[in-house]
C-alpha cells in the first residue's frame, strides 16, 4: 500500500474505538432533551422550595439525602423487588386472562358481546375500588395485590389483543386457509406475531396502570412493599421520604422501560425496524 | 402425473344488495382442464373469473353442482397459489414464509433449491418488507412450488408488477412449470400473458358466465415472449372479446 494513501483510508473506515464513540455521541443527542427537562424539573423545585421554606416543600439536597439513605441501605431493592413480585404475578395472570378473552372477542362476535359489559365495567371502575374489595376479600395474603392487579389491567390488555386480533390482514387469513395451514402454525405463526406490537404497548399501559393499584393495596392491607413505605413515611410527617420512595420506584420503572420493555420491542419488531431503514 | 380439474354444472349466485335474489355469477358451468396443462380464463370484470378460482380454491362452495380433482397418491389435491398481492407474512425470513407451508418435519431441502431458482439464495434471511415487489412475488411463487402443488392457481400474479418485472417472472414461472408440471389455472386481464403461459385460453362472456371460445395456443414450450407467433394468438382473443 503507498505510503499516502494510508491516513486517508483509516480517515474514511473509523476504527471500533471511533465508531463506539460516534455512537455515544448520537446517544447524548438523543437523550438530551430528556435531560434537559429533568435538569429544569429539579432547578424549579429548588427554587419553589426555598421561596415557600416549607417544611412540606423539602430542598432537592433533603430527598437526595433521603434517597441516597434507603438505596445504600439496600432497602429500596428490598421493597421494590417485593412490589415487582406482586405486579409480575398479577400481569401474568391478567396477561393469560386477555389473551383467552382477546382472541375469542375478536374471532367470535357473540364472545364480545358477552364480555362487553364487564370489560366496560373493569375500564371505569377505579383501582382504589379493587384494592379493598381485595383487601375486604383476601386479607393479608399475596392473593390480594395479585386479583387486584388482574382485575385492574385486563380490561386494557384485552383491548389490545382484540386491537391486534383486528389489525391481522384478512388476505393473509385467506392465504392461511388455501394452504391449509394447522391451527397451531397459525396461532405461533399468524396470530401471536401479528399480536406483538400491539401487546408491547397495552403491556406498558397496563404496568403503569399495575403500579397505580399496587400502591394503593400495599398501604391499605400489606406491611411491607414501595407503597406501605409511602404510607408510613406519610404517617410520619416525612415528606421527603414518601418523594424519595416514589422517586426510587420511578428510577426502578426506567430501568424496567429500558432494560426489559424496549430490549423485547426492538427484538420482537425488528422486522419494522429493518423495513424503515 | 398432477390431478386434472373437472367443473361439472357448477352453479354460483351471490346475494344481491335487497338480499331477495341472487345474482347468478355461473349457471351450469362444465369445463376439463387436462392433467398437467394450464388454462387461462379472460374476460371482462365481474364475469366469473375469481369465482372460479375461489371455488377451486375452496374460499367458497359452489350451490350446485361440483368439482372433482382426481385423487392423487397423497389422497388430497396439494393445491400452490400466487396472489395478486404476495400475501407474505412481514415477521417472517424470506425463508421460513416459505418453509411456512411444509407440513412439520417435511424436507426442507427443496426451499433452498427454489430460493436458488428464483434467484433469491442471497436473500433468505432478509425480511420482506425489504425487498423489491419483484422479489416478493418472487417468494409467493416459491411458496406455491415448495409444495409440488398437484394444482396451481394464478390470481392475476403480475397486474401489481412493471412490465419489464412482469415479463421476468413469466419466464420464471414458465421454468417452474416446465420442471414440476402441475394442473394450472391462470386468471388474468392481460392477454398477452395468456397467450405466453397457457395451453388454452377460455373467453369467458355473459352473465352467468358462458364459454364464449375456447383457444388453444399451439405454440412448443419454453415459449419466447419476442415470437410473433403469440401474437396472432392474441390478436385473436381480443377479436373475440369485442
Amino acid at each position: 500500500m503507498p505510503e499516502l494513501a494510508r491516513p486517508l483510508i483509516r480517515h474514511r473506515s473509523p476504527g471500533r474505538g471511533a465508531a463506539g464513540l460516534l455512537a455515544i455521541g448520537r446517544w447524548l443527542v438523543k437523550v438530551a432533551p430528556a435531560v434537559a427537562f429533568c435538569l429544569l424539573a429539579i432547578i424549579s423545585w429548588e427554587v419553589m422550595a426555598r421561596s415557600l421554606a416549607s417544611p412540606l416543600v423539602p430542598g432537592v439536597g433533603k430527598i437526595a439525602g433521603a434517597c441516597e439513605s434507603i438505596v445504600l441501605s439496600g432497602e429500596a431493592f428490598t421493597q421494590i423487588g417485593i412490589t415487582l413480585w406482586r405486579i409480575a404475578l398479577g400481569f401474568v395472570l391478567a396477561f393469560v386472562l386477555s389473551l383467552l378473552v382477546g382472541i375469542s372477542s375478536a374471532r367470535y362476535d357473540p364472545v364480545r358481546v358477552f364480555f362487553e359489559p364487564a370489560i366496560l365495567l373493569g375500564l371505569t371502575v377505579p383501582g382504589l375500588v379493587w384494592a379493598l374489595l381485595c383487601v375486604i376479600w383476601f386479607g393479608v395474603s399475596l392473593a390480594t395485590p395479585v386479583v387486584s392487579i388482574a382485575l385492574g389491567i385486563t380490561p386494557a390488555l384485552v383491548l389490545s389483543v382484540v386491537q391486534g386480533i383486528r389489525g391481522v390482514d384478512p388476505d393473509i387469513i385467506e392465504m392461511a386457509h388455501v394452504y391449509q395451514l394447522p391451527r397451531r402454525t397459525r396461532l405461533m405463526k399468524i396470530w401471536l406475531p401479528a399480536l406483538v406490537p400491539s401487546l408491547l404497548n397495552g403491556g406498558r399501559v397496563a404496568f403503569s396502570l399495575a403500579w397505580k393499584v399496587i400502591v394503593l393495596v400495599e398501604i391499605f392491607g400489606l406491611s411491607d412493599g414501595v407503597g406501605y413505605q409511602i404510607n408510613s413515611q406519610f404517617s410520619m410527617q416525612n415528606v421527603e421520604g414518601v418523594i424519595a420512595w416514589t422517586l426510587v420506584f420511578w428510577l426502578g420503572m426506567l430501568l424496567l422501560e429500558y432494560a426489559v420493555f424496549q430490549v423485547l420491542d426492538r427484538r420482537l419488531t425488528r422486522w419494522q425496524r429493518r423495513a424503515s431503514v | 402425473m398432477s390431478a386434472g380439474i373437472r367443473f361439472e354444472h357448477v352453479s354460483k349466485a351471490y346475494p344481491s344488495k335487497a338480499g331477495a335474489r341472487g345474482r347468478a355469477v355461473l349457471d351450469n358451468f362444465s369445463y376439463n382442464i387436462a392433467s398437467g396443462s394450464l388454462v387461462a380464463f379472460v374476460g371482462a370484470s365481474g364475469v366469473g373469473k375469481s369465482t372460479l378460482l375461489h371455488l377451486l380454491a375452496k374460499l367458497d362452495t359452489p350451490d350446485a353442482g361440483s368439482i372433482h380433482w382426481p385423487a392423487n397418491p397423497a389422497g388430497s389435491a396439494r393445491l400452490g397459489v400466487a396472489f395478486q398481492q404476495p400475501r407474505l407474512l412481514d415477521w417472517l425470513s424470506v425463508r421460513d414464509n416459505i418453509t411456512l407451508v411444509l407440513p412439520a418435519g417435511a424436507d426442507t431441502q427443496q426451499v433452498d433449491e427454489l430460493l436458488e431458482a428464483v434467484g433469491l439464495a442471497e436473500h433468505a434471511s432478509a425480511f420482506p418488507q425489504t425487498l423489491s415487489g419483484g422479489q416478493r412475488q418472487r417468494v409467493s411463487l416459491a411458496r406455491a412450488f415448495v409444495v409440488n402443488p398437484s394444482i396451481l392457481l394464478l390470481d392475476e400474479p403480475f397486474s401489481a408488477l412493471d412490465e419489464l418485472t412482469a415479463r421476468r417472472l413469466r419466464l420464471l414461472l414458465q421454468a417452474l412449470w416446465a420442471k414440476r408440471s402441475p394442473t394450472g389455472v391462470l386468471v388474468t386481464h392481460n392477454m398477452q400473458e395468456a397467450v405466453f403461459l397457457a395451453d388454452k385460453v377460455v373467453i369467458l362472456k355473459g352473465r352467468p358466465a358462458q364459454i364464449a371460445e375456447v383457444i388453444e395456443v399451439d405454440i412448443p414450450k419454453p415459449r419466447n415472449p419476442e415470437d410473433p407467433a403469440l401474437f396472432a394468438y392474441y390478436t385473436q382473443i381480443m377479436q373475440s372479446l369485442t
